[in-house]
């Protein structure tokens, strides 16, 4: 095999390397693509083809919702969520009648 | 275009690559007779001619897509024209390559500064590898888009310049011309056998650049379905 004949047979062979190397490379971004399809889909099944549901609006004020049929300590009753006492619960929460009692008022206690 | 076309094009356009490789490459060795000049090195002409006007193609279809983006504002363009510079770097590297494999045969260096073909093609190669540069350097979106564009624009300036630097040479290096105004410079078989190679490797730029392109249209669908999922 003479030099020349060596030096077209390697031109034509980098050529062919070169297709090649595209080839995996492509085949490796094909491989991704369906791994993350498959992902994808696992997820769109999970959650059962629609879109996530919404959160729960937040309430901006007011007493919590069931927080009147939570027992309250007889302790407590006359403390706010502080519990320093310091600050009568509001009207109609929990433990509000106990609270305008003189005897478990924390002022009432200061005046009495 | 049509449901057949857009399933099967680049199925089709493969195969007429390889038929069309295959058959000009085995016609090259075994029936186009011996340059009388170069003798069996010539033969590396039909492999490197091809992929260099296919990297010519590649970069100019790239300006064309790049220049419908930014007349018409459609998005897609900017893909089309992204994924035909990538395949004008392909075949840039292998025009590089090939080239210099043919310079070591022919004129014993794998390169010279004084061959204003050599230079010029290196400066177009080393303009459309900046484009990438310039192109990650944005954040994605119409801004990204309108640079790359406005980019690949600039750089199709340069294709004429360096296919017409080799009418221009004189007496410098690199072979004459494939066709000048008498005609093509060789004989009947040679030149009909370098255009079955040349038609094989657009049939191939063009096979990989619809592969390439629906990969990366793919690749974004697939991102937005993860972003609606998530």
């Amino acid at each position: 095999m003479t030099s020349a004949e060596k030096y077209v047979t390697a031109a034509y062979l980098v050529f062919l390397a070169v297709v090649l190397v595209y080839v995996v490379i492509f085949a490796t971004k094909v491989s991704r693509l369906d791994r993350e399809l498959a992902e994808l889909t696992a997820l769109a099944k999970g959650t059962g083809g629609r879109q996530p549901a919404a959160k729960p609006p937040v309430r901006e004020c007011g007493p919590v919702e069931g927080a009147a049929e939570r027992p309250v300590r007889e302790a407590d009753q006359g403390k706010g969520s502080g519990e320093t006492g310091r600050f009568p619960q509001l009207p109609g929460g929990p433990g509000a009648t106990s609270a305008r009692q003189p005897g478990n008022s924390p002022e009432g206690e200061r005046l009495g | 275009m049509s449901t057949w076309s857009r399933n099967n094009g680049a199925l089709a356009l493969s195969a007429a690559a390889t038929c069309l490789l295959v058959g000009g490459t085995a016609l090259a060795f075994l029936w186009v007779p011996q340059d009388a000049d170069q003798g069996f090195s010539q033969k590396i002409f039909y492999l490197h001619v091809p992929v260099a006007l296919t990297a010519y193609a590649c970069f100019a279809w790239g300006a064309w897509k790049a220049w419908r983006l930014l007349s018409r504002r459609q998005d897609r363009y900017d893909l089309e024209s992204y994924t035909a510079v990538h395949m004008g770097i392909i075949f840039g590297v292998l025009t590089l390559v090939t080239g210099s494999i043919w310079a070591k045969i022919s004129w014993g260096v794998w390169w010279t500064w004084s061959e204003r073909q050599l230079v010029l093609f290196l400066i177009l190669f080393l303009f459309y590898s900046a484009y990438f540069m310039l192109r990650y350097s944005v954040a994605p979106g119409p801004a990204r888009a309108n640079m790359s564009a406005v980019y690949a624009l600039f750089g199709v300036v340069l294709i004429p310049v360096s296919f017409l630097a080799i009418r221009l040479a004189g007496t410098l290096l690199h072979p004459n011309p494939v066709i000048n105004r008498d005609g093509p410079q060789m004989s009947a078989s040679m030149f009909g056998v370098f255009c079955v190679c040349l038609a094989g490797m657009l049939a191939l730029a063009a096979a990989l650049y619809r592969t390439e392109l629906t990969g990366k249209r793919l690749d974004a669908r697939l991102r937005e379905l993860r972003e609606l999922l998530a």
